[in-house]
């Protein structure tokens, strides 16, 4: 799961990860989109650009 | 002392303060951000969890949810006589019950005060694969951000007002400091050098080291602050700056009283 929030300023960053790989996977420039969504300063950038979700690969296992 | 309000656009305020000091300026941040008491999720009560990740896992992700908090009516925890935290009058709970398969988003959580709900629906919480069931209740309470950065309200930044001084003497307009200046704040104007946005200036000194004739000084203010505050969206920004105030208020009403006793 991606971090709800910066782990530096404490944005609220869960409620764009969605947004931000649908429009990088259709071909968009990540920078761009970025800055469409406010994220203004580097570290939440950072947070949303490099941040791996592989919660699907876990729920193969069991508990 | 004065304060210009410079913007203030939903979450976002800029403010600029004159005639105060720094350590006045900073003890305004430090309350901002560690004594205005907010909404957030405090404990969680988990009925079923299928979800391939842990209770503990899902409960703090409920926590780092930014809630917004009413104007008033709620008690902390610690000034409440029910001595549980779970009474009406200081805590809130916000029910879950979603099953697969689906991602299950912030929008599920059903509070009892609807005064008190998730800035926004469309978080991420876990996701549930076909037949998992998730059934929760989650316990909101008042809080601040010294104890945990979930009640941090927002940031609070501030800086001091920049002060560009273009010696006439010495500046030949060539222009060296314009194309230098990372945020192109400069520019000249009837042989002379004019600052567009002073409030835009990061006092890099770019200008004053692409000056051949050294004829720039930048310094700043210590008496002006720009400050920026950025709400979660648990509060509007001027509430957190005037809460912040108020806990202020307390601690120097008390501490005389405090000092008198010894």
């Amino acid at each position: 799961m991606r971090p709800v929030r910066c782990f530096t300023c404490g944005k609220l960053l869960a409620d764009k990860y969605d947004k931000f790989e649908e429009r990088v996977k259709r071909g968009e420039d990540p920078a761009r989109v970025l800055d469409d969504l406010g994220l203004k300063r580097y570290c939440c950038r950072t947070a949303v650009l490099t941040s791996v979700d592989f919660s699907d690969e876990i729920a193969k296992f069991k508990k | 002392m004065e304060i210009e309000i410079r913007k203030l656009d939903g979450n976002e305020m800029e403010f600029v303060l004159s005639g105060a000091n720094p350590a006045f300026a900073n003890s305004i941040r430090r309350a901002a951000l560690r004594d205005v008491p907010i909404m957030a999720i405090d404990e969680v009560e988990f009925k079923v969890n299928d979800s391939a990740m842990y209770d503990e896992i899902i409960a703090h992700r409920l926590a780092m949810i930014p809630l917004t908090t009413p104007a008033k009516g709620y008690q902390l925890p610690s000034e409440c006589g029910c001595r549980e935290g779970r009474c009406e009058k200081c805590s809130v709970d916000l029910e879950l019950k979603a099953e697969g398969p689906g991602m299950v988003y912030s929008e599920s959580l059903k509070p009892s005060d609807d005064e008190v709900r998730p800035v926004s629906g469309s978080i991420p919480i876990v996701k549930l694969e076909n037949g998992q069931r998730l059934e929760l209740v989650a316990i909101a309470r008042l809080g601040f951000g010294k104890d945990h950065a979930k009640w941090q309200p927002g940031i609070v930044a501030y800086k001091y007002m920049p002060v560009l001084e273009f010696d006439p003497k010495l500046c030949n307009a060539c222009g060296d400091c314009v194309k230098a200046c990372p945020k192109g704040i400069l520019e000249v104007v009837e042989k002379r050098v004019r600052v567009k946005d002073l409030t835009q200036c990061t006092m890099c000194k770019a200008c004053v080291e692409s000056c051949s004739s050294e004829a720039v000084r930048v310094s700043g203010d210590p008496s002006k602050f720009i400050f920026r505050v950025e709400s979660t969206g648990t509060l509007p920004p001027d509430q957190i700056i005037l809460r912040a105030i108020e806990s202020l208020r307390e601690k120097f009403e008390e501490f005389p009283k405090l000092v008198k006793k010894l």
